[in-house]
């Protein structure tokens, strides 16, 4: 693989990839191999689209030795390796309860309710990237008669679990904050569980669809989230 | 007893959690947190309350040594004035408070021995994202009461040289969108005054810039691409934003400097209303 590298103030290297929708895979490998490897003196990694940020400890590396290292890994990063990709499948309740932009979204777009749902339910989404938000999922694969703008005025509140488009992107808010995504429906379980091993729910490369449910189905799953007997497991294939 | 204006546990955050969102956080002026610490004998790492503006009012359950850094506030000992630049021994029932300080906003207080506190992702450092706290332990309301046990095996002494007092020249390397940014931004961003505007807080400093950008050679928007503390970032109005410890990991607006790691605990000691001035740092070469 081959990937622009340069120094990002003194404690950080910025690995960048040719930018264009291959590009994550190659992300995703290289990062694997970082972290898999750890070698003296990194920090963090913080990988995204087309690049990762990597910072150093000054006291243990240097730019030079981390530039040298990831050249080397670089080498033996091939996307091809990366862990076989999970499969979601989150169940999605489109009802306008939870749709809080369910007639701007019709009027922009042209489109019935039920159309924009099954469209949207027609794709499937990679994970670009988790940022924004901790956990927060960027979303790669919305269809081109879905692109809109965001909300001028962003609201100061959108609901945890709320599912959103905004441009040719989707994402799911993990957490009550504000946003200026356009709101389309809820997901049943919290995207980012503080109390969680692995806090977020989705990595970065996994792929994603949805399957829309009607608001009773919606509530009985939340009823099992909150006994604690909701199997998140069985919507990974 | 009076927990003062945002009185927190901070350590060295989170930074092996970027790559899921979730923001380094810990310490903003950690040179402050570590000299603190090697006052009263600790690792250096260990937890420190990070006073802000005001200090909260203290009461000694225990005997033992605390210590302040950064912002200088001005400490009392049952009301009586202590040299706050040197370990302060308590003993029971010794009352501790603080005055706001007369430059710098950010103080460090560290206490001697081994934190009892929870930790959330490794760290014990309070977190808020919007309205959420996501280690409200970590928040400190009056009445809380920290508990410390003995280190056990009396550590070496660090020897942590005295943080050189917080300067108002911020030294800063070129960032990767450096060259979005037109002569005049350039003329108006590096070796002028800069006032730092609210609101700014532990996400970023807000200033009162108003930039010009070239398009980017992409007619796309940049895609998102990881931020650091210290990252200067220009918003789509123009304004120059300089990320804190508690930023976002990932950003879409252009990087144009990034800030040199000693220059970064300088940032925490500014208010809004200071003033201070960028310099631009060449890259080592090869």
């Amino acid at each position: 693989m081959t990937a622009i590298m340069r120094p990002f103030g003194d404690t950080a290297v910025l690995v960048e990839f040719a930018s264009d929708d291959g590009a994550t895979p190659n992300v995703m490998a290289l990062n694997r191999v970082l972290r898999a490897e750890d070698p003296q003196g990194i920090v963090s990694t913080t990988p995204s689209y087309d690049s990762i940020l990597v910072t150093f400890d000054t006291a243990k590396t240097s730019y030079f030795k981390v530039h040298a290292m990831l050249v080397r890994l670089l080498e033996r990063a091939h996307p091809e390796l990366n862990a076989s990709e999970r499969l979601w499948s989150i169940p999605t309740c489109f009802d306008p309860s939870f749709a809080l932009d369910c007639e701007p979204l019709q009027r922009e777009l042209s489109m019935s309710w039920d159309s924009l749902v099954e469209t949207f339910c027609r794709s499937e989404y990679r994970v670009k990237a988790i940022g924004f938000l901790p956990g927060f999922p960027y979303l790669g694969g919305l269809s081109d008669t879905l692109r809109c703008s965001r909300m001028k005025t962003p609201r100061a509140r959108v609901p945890a679990s709320s599912v959103a488009i905004a441009g040719d992107q989707a994402g799911i808010y993990p957490l009550d904050s504000p946003g200026g995504w356009r709101i389309l429906g809820r997901v049943p379980i919290p995207l980012f569980n503080p109390k969680r091993q692995m806090p977020a729910l989705f990595a970065p490369n996994d792929r994603v669809s949805f399957l829309p449910i009607a608001l009773d189905a919606f509530t009985e799953l939340g009823r099992q989230r909150d006994h604690g007997d909701l199997d998140i497991g069985t919507w990974i294939s | 007893m009076t927990s003062g204006l945002r009185t927190t546990t901070q350590d060295a955050g989170r930074p092996e959690y970027t790559h899921i969102g979730v923001p380094i956080g810990g310490a903003l002026d950690k040179a402050a947190m570590r000299y603190a610490n090697s006052l009263v004998g600790n690792a250096l790492q260990t937890p420190v309350l990070e006073l802000t503006m005001t200090g909260p009012r203290l009461i000694c359950e225990s005997a033992g040594k605390v210590a302040l850094a950064g912002a200088q506030f001005t400490a009392r000992v049952n009301n009586l004035l202590v040299d706050s630049r040197q370990a302060i021994e308590l003993t029971v029932g010794d009352e501790l408070s603080f005055e706001s300080p007369p430059m710098g906003y950010r103080g460090y207080l560290a206490v001697e021995g081994v934190w009892q506190v929870k930790t959330w992702l490794g760290s014990a450092s309070a977190l808020r994202i919007g309205s959420y706290e996501l280690l409200a332990s970590a928040v400190w309301q009056a009445q809380d009461v920290l508990e410390t046990r003995s280190a056990g095996v009396t550590p070496w002494p660090a020897i942590v040289l005295s943080p050189t007092p917080s300067n108002a020249i911020i030294r800063a390397y070129r960032g990767p969108e450096y060259d979005r940014l037109e002569p005049s931004a350039v003329a108006q961003l590096i070796e002028r005054p800069i006032t730092v505007m609210a609101p700014s807080n532990r996400i970023g400093l807000r200033t009162n810039t108003a930039l010009s950008l070239r398009h980017s050679a992409h007619s796309k928007e940049m895609v998102s691409s990881g931020v650091q503390p210290g990252t200067v970032q220009v918003t789509h109005d123009g304004q120059a934003i300089i990320l804190l410890a508690d930023a976002q990991t990932i950003g879409g607006y252009p990087r144009v400097l990034q800030c040199a790691s000693r220059s970064i605990d300088d940032l925490a000691q500014l208010r809004v209303g200071d003033q201070f001035s960028l310099t631009l740092l060449d890259y080592p070469t090869n």
